[in-house]
This record gives structure tokens, C-alpha cells and sequence, in this order.
């Protein structure tokens, strides 16, 4: 798995202040946007232009969540994938979408496998 | 942090439920107890039950689109103070809810100290509102608003873009040739916020001796001059900047450092953010200053949210006999002559002119005639420079420019972009009006300035 790109003090701060509720509650939304995404990219669903705006709602959540924890690689892979828009092709689209999830995928470890978390 | 308002109500409209659960735990944590919402449907609701006098509101919602919720609270509560959040690279969509009225817009991701002092801020003014302050304006205060005369279409709209601006919280950018009232505009927007009561402070940017212009507007010079900032001073009230653009590279960075934190030099742990409304006035649009490297983006994007273009004298021919007759007695009453009014003639030859220099030179050229010669009636012949030739700059004439020298050396995104601004300008600040003007939608215009955003980052 990719070491994700994270400032890792902010995210650790953040729960500090939240608590276990709130590393619990970004984790759970941080996988459901990873499987929203996974379910457009790996189905048989066809990522056109509507199933692509459906995508963007994702993409614009997750890029709240990631710029909030200081996910700066996630924040740039959310925009990139936000700009494709429905002008590329199907496989640029799912290949940009990978992209998000492999990233997402790291956050998420990140935050369930804390190195910090029963110190 | 205690914030004094505590117990007035709070709602909070975000759907994503870990930030929900993060900015309830940072206002709790500043003594706000807010009533949470995670849709456009449960926000309606809360809210016509309810009735938060401030609301947190996420631009983005699954149901609904946050401009809308936004437009309908304030349809049914106009007191209601409305802040807005937004991803950052959707700056564009914060500018057009601030001009629907929102209070304040946050970006993502949110600062702890901006988050709260914005709610703080929003709380002080809707206390002032509804307890009527700055309702009962001063005769003096009155008497400086009337003086800024709008007969002409041109003026009246400023005026509207003033009214629509007054009430937000957002920087203003007042752009304006020398002497087309860039300082008077200032005023007005202050004296008719909900700041009113409280000091406008002004700082000229462009001063040559860069260390007395670092005391004045943070109070610490490299020197450790510790004399009271223009920051401090402006608290609570509207800190009015001219020509930002020509601020050092450090000062500029020191402005953006105070803008994004909202902490000043003097600022102690644990202070409240320092409450200021920024307004900014340059001749032209400090992009320029952009493209030469000597303006920061960042600052320019900060500064430039709400832009407000003035018309120079010329542009304005219905306005200039009653600034004239206003300027004709306080001069000749501060240099003790009789002068009453102005001749039919007199009056014609002063609206000829090309007026270069704006109120300014009217103003000299009164004070010249005043000075020279005795009233009661000013009179063509008390007015020798005056041309006797039509002014080929009166509104309907039109000016002819040399496009090929003006636009030589610029790529066609800097030509678009160029284009695009300035009839955001000739528009008084509207996005819809100046999408009509070039015969596009206005969602290309948002477009196009959510990617000048981005590229600026």
C-alpha cells in the first residue's frame, strides 16, 4: 500500500481534540466515499457524464475531508479528478478515479492503524 | 476564548458527518452550543423552528444547493447572519452567496480561530441590528452621505452595489481614477454597515518610508516601534487600504498572515480574532501589479472579493452641478466670500471639460476662482483655463483606443481574462450583467474565475 501523503500532525491533532467518536467518524466517512468510488470504477455501471456527476458529489466530499486533515495528496487527486469532467474517456476517468481510491485506501489505514493510537 | 454571546442560537448545516462532529466540537469548545443539520430539508426545518439569529451553512448539500437555502432564510429572516463554507478552488460560488447577502464565507479547510471569530462577529452585528444600532445615524453622518451625490445612472448604481456590500462582511475592492471619491465610497460602505458606530480607519500603502508604514499598520516596526496598529485601531470597525498592491513583498505577506489568521502583532494567546472589514482602493485593478511581480496572488485574491468600479467625473455630467454648487459654498465659506451660485454658462463650460483629474481638479479650479474673484454669481469669466472646445470625453463619445498597442504583448487567456474583468467592472461587480455584456452564461464566468483561483495556488 502507498505511504499516503498526509500531515500527519494535523490528523493527529484533530483526533486529539475529537477523540476516538471522531477518528472513528472520519474513518467511516472516508470509507464510504472509497467505496462509493470503487463501486462506480469496478462495476458494470458506465462512468458517463451522469454517472460521473454523481462521482463529483464524492469527489467534492472527499476533498472536504481530505483538505480538513491535511490529506494533501488526496486534495490533489480529487481535483484532478473533479476537472476530467465527462470530456475524457471511460478508461482516463476510472484510471483517475483508481487513483482517489488507492490514496483514499492509504488515509484510510492511516487512520485506523495510528502508529500513536494506544500510546 | 468566552465568547460574551453564548447563549444566542447557532446553526450548523453540514453533511458530512466527521466534519459536523469537528466544527460542533471546536464551537462547543468556544461555549457556542449549535443545532446541527445535515441536509437542505433538516436545515429548512430547524431554521423555521428555530430561527438561529447565525448560521454555519455548507454551500454543498445533498438535497439542495446551499445558495437557495441561503436566499430563502434570508427572505423569511433578513437579520438572520449567514456564514458560508466552501472548498477552497470554489471561492467563485462564496463570492455570489456573499453577494446574496451571505455575513461571511470560511473555506475549507476551516481554521479554528477564523471559524469562531467569524461566528463571534456575526453575533456582535446581529445583536447591533437588532438592537438598532447604527439605525439612528448621526445628522453629520447623514449630511456626509448626502454628499455623495448619484443623479447619474452610472452613481446610482454604485450606490446599489453599496447598499449590497454595506451588509456583508466580505473585502471590498473599490477601483477608481484619482479624484473619483475612492476615499468618499469608503466611507459610505462603512457608515452604512452595522459598523457605523464603530472607527474606519484608512492607511495609504503607497508610503514611501516602508518603516513608519510597517508601525502604522501593525504597530511593529523593525525597530520596535510598539505604537498602537492601524489593525488594533480598526477593531470592530472597517480598516480602509490604498493601493495594497504597492505594499513590500514582507508587508504583504504580514497583511496575508493577519487576513488568514486573524491574529495581529499584538495579539496575545488565546485573543479573540481581530475583527476588521477590509476595503481596498487602487486607480486600476492591481492585476496588473500581478503580472509585473509586485503583488502577492494570494493578497489579491483575499482583498479583491467584492469589487466596486467608480466612473470618473466625465462619465457622470448629470452629477457635476450639484458637486459643484456643493464644493462653491464650503469653499467660499472657508475663504469667507459670498458666492452663491453658478451661472447657466458657467455651469456648461465646467460640465464641457474633460476633467482628467476628477473631483480633485473641480475642485481646484473652484477654489482658484473663489480665491481670485467675488461672488455672489460664478461667472465663465472667472473660469480663464477652461476650455471653450466640446469635450470629446462626454459619455456618448466613444473612446477610441488603440487596441493593437493596448493588448500587444499579452497571451489570449490574459486578453480573455482582461476582458472578462473589466466587464465584471463596467458592471458594478455583477456577474450575471456582465455575462449578458460579452454574450455568455454566467456559469463560464464562474468557471473561468475558479480556475484563476486554482492557478494562483
Amino acid at each position: 500500500m502507498v505511504e499516503p501523503r498526509l500531515d500527519t500532525a494535523l490528523l493527529d491533532s484533530l483526533v486529539e481534540m475529537g477523540g476516538e467518536d471522531l477518528r472513528a467518524q472520519l474513518l467511516a466517512d472516508l470509507q464510504n466515499c472509497e467505496t462509493a468510488l470503487k463501486a462506480l470504477c469496478f462495476s458494470d455501471q458506465q462512468i458517463v457524464p451522469g454517472a460521473m456527476s454523481g462521482a463529483a458529489q464524492v469527489l467534492h466530499t472527499l476533498r472536504g475531508l481530505a483538505m480538513t486533515i491535511g490529506a494533501t495528496a488526496l486534495v490533489r487527486n480529487c481535483m484532478q479528478a473533479e476537472e476530467l469532467g465527462s470530456a475524457v474517456g471511460r478508461e482516463t476517468l476510472v484510471q483517475s478515479l483508481v487513483t482517489v481510491v488507492q490514496e483514499c485506501a492509504s488515509v484510510c489505514a492511516y487512520l485506523e492503524y495510528r502508529p500513536d493510537r494506544d500510546a | 476564548m468566552k465568547p460574551a454571546k453564548a447563549k444566542l442560537g447557532l446553526m450548523l448545516v453540514e453533511d458530512t458527518p466527521s466534519l459536523q462532529m469537528l466544527y460542533r466540537t471546536v464551537l462547543k469548545k468556544a461555549g457556542y452550543d449549535p443545532i446541527c443539520a445535515s441536509t437542505g430539508a433538516e436545515a429548512q426545518a430547524l431554521f423555521a423552528a428555530e430561527r438561529p439569529p447565525v448560521v454555519l451553512l455548507d454551500l454543498v448539500l445533498p438535497d439542495c444547493d446551499g445558495l437557495t437555502l441561503l436566499t430563502e432564510m434570508l427572505a423569511e429572516a433578513p437579520e438572520t447572519r449567514v456564514i458560508v463554507i466552501t472548498a477552497n478552488g470554489s471561492v467563485a460560488k462564496a463570492v455570489q452567496a456573499t453577494r446574496k447577502g451571505a455575513f461571511d464565507f470560511l473555506v475549507k479547510p476551516l481554521g479554528d480561530l477564523r471559524m469562531i471569530g467569524a461566528v463571534a462577529n456575526a453575533m456582535t452585528e446581529y445583536q447591533s441590528i437588532t438592537q438598532g444600532a447604527g439605525k439612528g445615524m448621526s445628522h453629520a453622518i447623514r449630511s456626509r452621505q448626502d454628499a455623495f451625490v448619484a443623479q447619474s445612472e452610472p452613481m446610482r448604481q454604485v450606490t446599489t452595489v453599496i447598499d449590497a456590500v454595506a451588509r456583508s462582511n466580505a473585502p471590498v475592492f473599490i477601483i477608481g481614477a484619482s479624484g473619483s471619491g475612492k476615499a468618499a465610497c469608503a466611507e459610505m460602505i462603512h457608515l452604512r454597515s452595522s459598523r457605523a458606530a464603530k472607527p474606519l480607519i484608512q492607511v495609504d500603502c503607497g508610503l514611501p518610508d516602508t518603516q513608519a508604514l510597517e508601525a502604522m499598520l501593525f504597530g511593529t516596526g523593525p525597530q520596535g516601534d510598539t505604537s498602537q496598529s492601524a489593525i488594533q485601531r480598526a477593531k470592530g470597525g472597517t480598516l480602509f487600504l490604498r493601493n495594497p498592491q504597492k505594499l513590500t513583498p514582507l508587508l504583504q505577506a504580514r497583511l496575508l498572515s493577519v487576513l488568514n489568521t486573524g491574529k495581529s502583532a499584538e495579539s496575545q494567546p488565546g485573543d479573540a480574532p481581530v475583527d476588521i472589514r477590509i476595503i481596498s482602493a487602487a486607480r486600476r485593478d492591481p492585476l496588473e501589479a500581478i503580472r509585473a511581480g509586485e503583488m502577492e496572488e494570494a493578497l489579491y485574491y483575499r482583498l479583491f472579493v467584492l469589487p466596486l468600479t467608480l466612473p470618473p467625473l466625465h462619465a457622470r455630467p448629470e452629477d457635476l452641478p450639484v458637486i459643484a454648487a456643493q464644493f462653491l459654498l464650503e469653499i467660499a465659506q472657508q475663504e469667507g466670500k459670498q458666492f452663491k451660485r453658478i451661472t447657466p454658462e458657467a455651469l456648461a463650460l465646467l460640465q464641457a471639460q474633460p476633467w482628467e483629474g476628477n473631483l480633485h481638479e473641480l475642485r481646484n479650479v473652484l477654489r482658484q476662482a473663489v480665491v481670485l474673484h467675488d461672488g455672489p454669481d460664478l461667472t465663465p469669466a472667472m473660469l480663464p483655463h477652461m476650455s471653450r472646445e466640446p469635450n470629446h470625453a462626454s459619455p456618448g463619445a466613444p473612446v477610441i483606443l488603440d487596441l493593437d498597442t493596448a493588448l500587444a504583448g499579452l497571451t489570449m487567456a490574459e486578453i480573455e481574462a482582461r476582458a472578462i474583468r473589466a466587464a465584471i467592472a463596467r458592471n458594478g461587480g455583477s456577474i450575471p450583467r456582465a455575462a449578458q455584456e460579452l454574450d455568455i452564461a454566467p456559469s463560464t464566468i464562474y468557471r473561468k474565475r475558479d480556475d484563476w483561483e486554482k492557478n494562483a495556488h
